[in-house]
């Protein structure tokens, strides 16, 4: 069991891109640690994100900032980012935020996967 | 007030200092809120959004305000009142209110045109029902009060 207050972030090769899952929560502590997740992937030529979030339980505006960035940057490289997993307070923060307007955000990891 | 000729309502806070440290500030503050919800039965959303509003707050005091104050103060208090829960979170930084001097991101815009930061103290304008500001000596105090089902 990961600890759920720290953050883990686990990522699966699958023939459509990488997918990654974080676990734990994302805040202004560790976000960056995400975003080094992310940037290895796309420095190792990846351009197709998959966010599954069932293991996540919290996240700030810090870890939606990498998430934005993120979209962005596989975007520009031809690829994209898709999300998945969503809990009921993850979801709240992305509407509330407007992310789930500007972010591709799918009900299970197979839709997702569908989606790109 | 007007006297109801109901009881006295039962008013319990907990007030916690947290350290001036983003790692050791926002652990102290997430226990802080899981036990004061658990013990206070503050349920459903409210734990999670209580978290999220306070960690905005503290994260841009600990990040912004406090690195320039010699003997920093950070204290958080939390009181359960009738059918909610109010949050005093105070800090000795240079005088800010983040509800006239902090941007307002637009929600609607698209993808490449969103701003990066700005989410923080939105969020809590969001969240809480009433959120408020005030200097009082060198202490920024704000007040943000959210409604409980029960």
């Amino acid at each position: 069991m990961s600890d759920q207050t720290q953050l883990s972030v686990e990522t699966e090769q699958h023939d459509k891109g990488v997918i990654l899952c974080p676990s734990g929560r994302v805040d202004g502590t560790n976000a960056g640690t995400l975003e080094g997740v992310i940037r290895d992937q796309l420095e190792g030529g990846q351009s197709v994100l998959v966010f599954d979030f069932s293991g996540l339980n919290y996240i700030s505006s810090a870890g939606l900032r990498v998430l934005l960035v993120a979209a962005r940057d596989t975007q520009s490289r031809g690829g994209k980012s898709v999300f998945c997993g969503l809990s009921k307070q993850i979801a709240e923060v992305f509407a509330v935020s407007g992310f789930d307007k500007i972010l591709a955000v799918h009900s299970s990891r197979d839709e997702a996967l569908g989606a790109i | 007030m007007l006297d109801t000729g109901k009881p006295a309502s039962i008013e319990t806070s907990v007030d916690v200092c947290l350290a001036p440290e983003l790692t050791q500030a926002l652990g102290a503050l997430a226990e802080t809120i899981e036990q004061f919800a658990a013990s206070h039965s503050i349920e459903g959303e409210i734990p999670f959004r209580l978290n999220l509003v306070l960690d905005e707050l503290v994260t841009n005091s600990v990040n912004y305000a406090l690195p320039e104050v010699a003997e920093p103060l950070l204290r958080v208090r939390l009181t359960r009142t009738p059918h909610g829960v109010t949050a005093q979170l105070e800090d000795n930084g240079a005088a800010f209110d983040p509800f006239q001097d902090a941007p307002k991101p637009d929600t609607s815009q698209e993808l490449d045109e969103r701003p990066i930061g700005g989410l923080g103290v939105f969020f809590v304008t969001q969240f809480a029902d009433s959120a408020s500001y005030e200097r009082e000596g060198d202490v920024n105090r704000i007040t943000l009060r959210m409604k409980t089902e029960n």
